[in-house]
C-alpha cells in the first residue's frame, strides 16, 4: 500500500516550492537551485544518510535532520545555512578529514574532491588533531581497472551502493567496524563488471581511481565539452574532458540523462576512445597503384570517384556506416542518389540491430554501432530503401558493381564489414573510409582517413528513439575528412563548403528537423543536451 | 523496599528449579497466556497500555503505543522480536531473567504475539550469553511439547513459531535496527528512520522489537490488570523494574523495586550501603551510556523517568554502578571510551571517528599527556557527534563523556596540570 502522491508546498531559506509528497527535503533544494553539501547522497543510488553532511534545520524539529532522508511536508519550513547548521557541518566535516591523508599533491582526484571543495567552504585550517594521527590502511590497491586506497576511503558507500544495485555484481564491501572500517573487494580480486569505470565518477574522494585517467592530467587544466557516446545503440550522454592547450582527449565519462543511461556508462564506452591516437589510425587517403597501397590526397580521390561515378551510377554501391551521424547520411543519400547511385547497403550487424533490449540489462547493446534507427529513419523519410548487410551481400556476389564504396567506419569492430568486403567478387573494387586501419584492408584499393565520433558533430537516434546531439570535442586529426566533405567533395570537386563553421547545423535545420523528425521540429540550438525522443511522444519541451 | 510476594518479576526468582516448565507451571506460569487467548487483541493491548508499561531497553517509550502503531492489516507477516542482547556496560537484568525464568519470557512473548498478530518471533540473545540460550532453547523446546508453541496455542486460532537466535558479539546489536539487520544476516548497521521498524522492520515487514524485561512483565499484566500493575511507581513512571547494582557496594546484584523509589534508598536498602564505609564519589544511574550524578544528586534523585531528566541523565537500561571516592574517574572513562571506540558499527561519521578521537584524549589526559587545550576538544568534538548520527551510540558515548568534564572537571584538572593520576594509577 504506497502513499498517495501529493503535491505539497514547503519553504526552503525563505523561497518556497512545491514537490511531490515522496520527495526528499534534498531533492526540494536541488530544485531551488540551494547547494546542501553530500558525499553519500547520489541522485541515482539508494540513499545511505551515513555521511552526514546534509544536515539542514527544520523548523519546530529540536535536532538537524539529514536532507537526503526527510521526506517534505506540507507547510515544512527549512533552513540550510543557519549558524547551527553550518557549525555542525563543519564539525562533522572536521571529522571526515581526521583519519583522511594529507597526500592531495599526489592525489589524482585533487581538483575535483569534495574534501577539498567542502574544506575551502568551511575552513577547519587549524587542525585539532595533534595525535600521532591515522588509522592507516591499505594503500595503492589494484582491483582490475581500478585502483583502490582503502586510506583515502571516507566511507560513503556509494561504491558498494553502486556494485549492488546496479551492477549486483556485489564485489566491494566495508569490512570491520568502527573507524578500523576498510573498503574493500570481498576476496580481495578485481571487479567483474563491465562498468567499473563508473566507480571513480562516484567516489567522492580519491579512493577509487581509474588506471586510465591516473596522472595522465590535472583536472583543472581539463575542459568538458557535453556529447554523446557512439560506442553502441544505447547513446549514453557524456562528457569528454580535453585539454584547450593541446586538444588532446584524457577521458570519458557520464553525464546524467534519467531517460536514457542515469548516471552510468559502460567501459567500453568510456575507454575505447584510445584508437583515437591509435597507431592504426589512418593519417592520409591511400590508393591502389599496382598492387601497392601509396600515400594520396582528398583531391585526388574526388576527382576519380566524380568522374566513377558520373559514368556508371548504377555499377557503384555504397556502404553506409551507422556510425555516420544523421546529417552525413542525408549529406551522402541525397548527393550520391542525385548523381544516380541506386544501391545502398547499411553496414551494421544486422541481427544486432534488432536487439530491442541490453546485452547486460543495464546499458550495453548488441549493437555496436550509435545510429542504426536514425540511418533507417533518413531513408524513410526521403523514400528510399536500404539492403541490409544479408542482402548486399547477395548482391555483390551476383556480381556487376565496379565498386563498392563503405563510408563512415569507426574503431577497430566495424561490424558486418569484413562480410561484405569478402562477398565482393574479384572484379569489384572496393573504397573503405574508416578511422583505423585492420588487416582486411589489404583488399582495398582506396583507403580514405575517417573522422572519430570525438572529432565530429551532428546528431543520432539512438535505439530507444531518441534524437540525441554529439559535439566535438577535438580536431579532426591529421587528413582524415567526415561524410559531409566526400559528399560535398564528390558534387564539387572540393568540402571547401565544410570548412564553414557549424555546416552540419545548416544540414540539421533546413533538411533534417522538418523531413526527418517532424515530431521534433526544432532548430539545432534549441536542440536540449538531453536529448528529445523522435516517437509519438514528440518534442516535449519545445514549440508544437 | 517492595516486599518479595509483591515483586513482579522476581517474586518467584529463588524457587529451586524455575527454569523447567514444570515448576514455572506450578508456580500460576501459563495462566496469563489461557487468560490472554480468551480475549481480543486489542484489548491486551488496551490493558497493556492502562498499565503505563515503558520499554526497559533503555529508551522507555509506552509499549502499548509502540505495538498499536503496528498496521496489522497491511498484507504483510508481522513480526516480533525479543531484544535479549543485553551489551550496555553495567547491565545484567535480563540475564537473570533468562537464566532463570525463561518461562516467564516465553509465556511474555506469546502473549504479546498474540496481540500484535505474530505468528513468527526471534529472541535474539547476545552471543556471549551461552548458558542463556542453552536455557532458553530447552525451555523453548518444552514449551512445543506442551503445546504453548506451535500451530494453534491451547487449541485456539493463533500459532507461533520461536526462534532463539545467537548473536555473534556486538554492542550495536542491541540497537532496535541494528537488531533486525544482524537477524536478516547482513552486517550489524542500525538503520535509517523512517522507515520505522513497526512499519517496515525484519524482512520489510511490520516488526515489534522488545526488551526481555517488558516482555516478562506482560504475563503479569494479564494476570492483575494493567491498573494493578499502574498502582506501582509513580504517575508516568508506572511498575516495578530491575536494578543492577554494581560498583563499591555491600550487596551487588540484581534486584527489583518500584520506579520512583529514591536512588538513596536503593543503595542503602538493596545495595547494603557503600562496602568498607567508603565515599561515595559518583553513581551511574542507568548503565555506562548516562551522564553520572554527584553524591548531592544522589542524596535528592529519585529513579523515575521524569526526576532523572532534571539532572540530565536518564534511567537507561538500570545499571547502576556506584563509584567510590578514591576510584578515578577517568581510569573509568578511559575504560567507556574505549569501550565506544570499539563498538562503533563505523556507518556514521561522526561516531566512527568521533569515538576515535574521544578514546585518544581521554586516554591522553588519564596517562599524563594531557594538554590544556584538551578540554575544549572534547566539549566540542562529544558537542559535534550529539545527535548527528543514525542511532544513538554516538550520543551514547559523547553523553558520558560531557557528563563527567561537566559534574567533575577538577578530576580531568587534577590529570592535566601534574601530569600524572592523581590517585596513582599506574598504567
Amino acid at each position: 500500500m504506497a502513499p498517495e502522491v501529493k503535491s505539497v508546498k514547503l519553504t526552503i531559506d525563505g523561497r518556497e516550492v512545491e514537490m511531490p509528497s515522496n520527495a526528499t527535503v534534498f531533492q526540494a533544494a536541488q530544485k531551488l537551485g540551494i547547494f546542501v553539501p553530500h558525499y553519500c547522497y547520489h541522485p541515482d543510488l539508494s540513499v545511505a544518510g551515513v555521511c552526514r553532511m546534509c544536515m539542514v534545520d527544520i523548523e519546530k524539529q529540536p535536532k538537524l535532520a539529514i536532507s537526503c532522508n526527510t521526506a517534505v511536508a506540507e507547510g515544512m519550513v527549512v533552513k540550510t545555512s543557519t549558524d547551527k547548521v553550518k557549525d555542525t557541518v563543519k564539525g562533522i566535516l572536521e571529522l571526515h578529514l581526521i583519519n583522511h591523508p594529507l597526500d592531495c599533491p599526489i592525489c589524482d582526484k585533487a581538483g575535483e574532491c569534495k574534501l577539498q571543495d567542502y574544506y575551502t567552504v568551511h575552513g577547519n585550517y587549524e587542525s585539532r588533531m595533534d595525535f600521532d594521527k591515522k588509522n592507516h590502511k591499505p594503500k595503492v590497491q589494484d582491483i582490475g581497472t581500478i585502483v583502490l586506497d582503502s586510506e583515502r576511503c571516507i566511507l560513503c558507500t556509494r561504491c558498494v551502493r553502486f556494485t549492488a544495485e546496479v551492477t549486483h555484481t556485489h564485489e566491494l564491501g566495508i569490512f570491520n567496524r568502527g573507524d578500523r572500517s576498510t573498503l574493500t573487494t570481498y576476496d580481495g580480486g578485481p571487479l567483474r563488471n563491465n562498468y567499473t569505470g563508473n566507480l571513480a565518477d562516484i567516489c567522492p574522494v580519491g579512493a577509487l581511481t581509474a588506471k586510465d585517467f591516473r596522472f595522465q592530467q590535472r583536472v583543472w587544466f581539463l575542459e568538458k565539452r557535453d556529447s554523446v557516446c557512439g560506442m553502441c545503440a544505447t547513446g549514453c550522454n557524456t562528457t569528454v574532458s580535453v585539454n584547450p592547450s593541446t586538444n588532446k582527449l584524457y577521458r570519458v565519462e557520464p553525464r546524467r540523462n534519467t531517460d536514457v543511461n542515469a548516471s552510468w556508462m559502460c567501459d567500453i564506452g568510456r575507454w575505447d576512445y584510445h584508437y583515437v591516437y591509435a597507431d592504426t589510425r589512418l593519417r592520409t587517403p591511400k590508393d591502389k597503384k599496382d598492387g601497392v597501397l601509396r600515400d594520396q590526397t582528398w583531391h585526388e580521390f574526388f576527382l576519380t570517384f566524380s568522374e566513377e561515378i558520373s559514368k556508371a551510377p548504377e555499377k557503384v554501391c555504397i556502404g553506409l556506416s551507422t556510425y555516420l551521424t544523421n546529417e552525413e547520411i542525408t549529406d551522402l543519400t541525397d548527393t550520391l542518389g542525385q548523381m544516380g547511385v541506386k544501391d545502398f547497403i547499411r553496414v551494421a550487424e544486422d541481427k544486432a540491430v534488432l536487439e530491442k533490449e541490453t546485452e547486460d540489462k543495464i546499458l550495453k547493446r548488441a549493437d555496436e554501432t550509435p545510429n542504426a534507427l536514425g540511418l533507417s529513419e533518413v531513408f524513410k523519410s526521403q523514400g528510399k530503401k536500404f539492403l541490409t548487410v544479408e542482402e548486399g551481400k547477395a548482391k555483390l556476389k551476383s556480381g556487376g558493381f565496379q565498386w563498392l564504396v563503405i563510408l563512415g567506419l569507426e574503431g577497430n569492430k566495424m561490424p558486418g564489414v569484413a562480410e561484405l568486403i569478402l562477398a565482393a567478387p574479384k572484379e569489384t573494387k572496393i573504397a573503405v573510409h574508416a578511422t583505423n586501419e585492420v588487416s582486411f584492408f589489404e583488399r582495398c584499393d582506396w583507403i580514405l582517413p575517417n573522422v572519430s565520433q570525438f572529432e565530429k558533430s551532428g546528431s543520432y537516434v539512438n535505439a530507444l528513439g531518441r534524437l540525441q546531439k554529439v559535439q566535438s570535442s577535438i580536431p579532426w586529426q591529421h587528413t582524415s575528412r567526415d561524410g559531409h566533405a566526400i559528399g560535398l567533395g564528390l558534387k564539387n570537386g572540393n568540402d571547401r563548403e565544410v570548412v564553414q563553421k557549424n555546416y552540419y547545423q545548416t544540414v540539421f535545420n533546413k533538411r533534417l528537423s522538418e523531413s526527418v523528425f517532424p515530431g521534433v521540429r526544432t532548430d539545432w540550438r534549441r536542440l536540449h543536451a538531453t536529448g528529445v525522443n523522435i516517437g509519438e511522444v514528440g518534442y516535449r519541451e519545445g514549440r508544437k | 523496599m517492595l516486599a518479595k510476594e509483591k515483586q513482579v518479576l522476581l517474586r518467584h526468582i529463588d524457587t529451586p528449579e524455575l527454569k523447567k516448565i514444570s515448576v514455572y507451571e506450578d508456580t500460576g506460569g501459563y495462566q496469563a497466556l489461557k487468560k490472554a487467548l480468551t480475549m481480543k487483541p486489542d484489548e491486551i493491548i488496551e490493558e497493556v497500555k492502562k498499565s503505563g508499561l515503558r520499554g526497559r531497553g533503555g529508551a522507555g517509550f509506552p509499549t502499548g503505543m509502540k505495538w498499536s502503531f503496528v498496521p496489522f492489516n497491511s498484507g504483510k507477516p508481522i513480526y516480533l522480536l525479543c531484544n535479549a542482547d543485553e551489551s550496555e556496560p553495567g547491565t545484567f537484568k535480563d540475564r537473570v531473567i533468562i537464566e532463570k525464568n525463561p518461562h516467564n519470557l516465553i509465556e511474555g512473548i506469546i502473549i504479546s504475539s498474540y496481540a500484535v498478530r505474530c505468528n513468527k518471533s526471534y529472541i535474539y540473545i547476545r552471543g556471549e550469553y551461552a548458558y542463556g540460550a542453552r536455557v532458553l532453547q530447552k525451555a523453548v523446546e518444552e514449551a512445543y511439547a506442551k503445546g504453548y508453541l506451535g500451530k494453534n496455542i491451547l487449541g485456539s486460532s493463533h500459532s507461533l513459531e520461536l526462534v532463539v537466535h545467537r548473536g555473534a558479539g556486538a554492542y550495536i546489536c542491541g540497537e532496535e535496527t541494528g537488531l533486525i539487520s544482524s537477524l536478516e544476516g547482513k552486517k550489524g548497521y542500525p538503520r535509517l528512520k523512517p522507515p520505522f521498524p513497526a512499519v517496515q522492520g525484519f524482512l520489510e515487514c511490520p516488526t515489534v522489537v522488545n526488551n526481555v524485561e517488558t516482555l516478562s512483565t506482560i504475563p503479569w499484566i494479564l494476570n492483575n490488570t494493567g491498573a494493578e500493575y499502574a498502582k506501582y511507581g509513580k504517575e508516568k513512571s508506572t511498575g516495578t523494574r530491575l536494578y543492577c547494582l554494581s560498583g563499591w557496594l555491600n550487596k551487588p546484584g540484581t534486584y527489583e523495586d518500584v520506579l520512583g523509589m529514591p536512588l538513596k534508598e536503593l543503595l542503602e536498602t538493596h545495595g547494603g550501603g557503600m562496602k568498607n564505609g567508603a565515599k561515595l564519589k559518583a553513581v551511574i544511574p542507568g548503565g555506562s551510556s548516562t551522564p553520572p550524578l554527584t553524591p548531592e544528586e544522589v542524596d535528592k534523585m529519585t529513579m523515575d523517568y521524569d526526576d532523572v531528566g532534571k539532572y540530565g541523565t536518564f534511567l537507561g537500561s538500570g545499571g547502576v554502578i556506584v563509584i567510590p571516592e578514591h576510584f578515578c574517574l577517568l581510569k573509568l572513562l578511559e575504560r567507556l571510551t574505549e569501550f565506544y571506540w570499539d563498538e562503533s558499527c563505523g556507518q556514521c561519521t561522526p561516531c566512527r571517528e568521533g569515538t576515535g578521537w574521544l578514546y585518544k584524549i581521554i586516554e591522553g589526559i588519564y596517562h599524563g599527556h594531557g594538554k590544556e587545550s584538551d578540554i575544549a576538544d572534547i566539549k566540542k568534538t562529544a558537542g559535534n557527534m550529539m545527535g548527528t548520527t543514525i542511532c544513538a551510540l554516538s550520543d551514547a558515548a559523547a553523553m558520558p563523556v560531557l557528563g563527567y568534564l561537566k559534574k567533575f572537571p577538577h578530576e580531568f584538572e587534577a590529570h592535566i596540570k601534574t601530569g600524572k593520576c592523581p590517585y596513582g594509577e599506574t598504567h
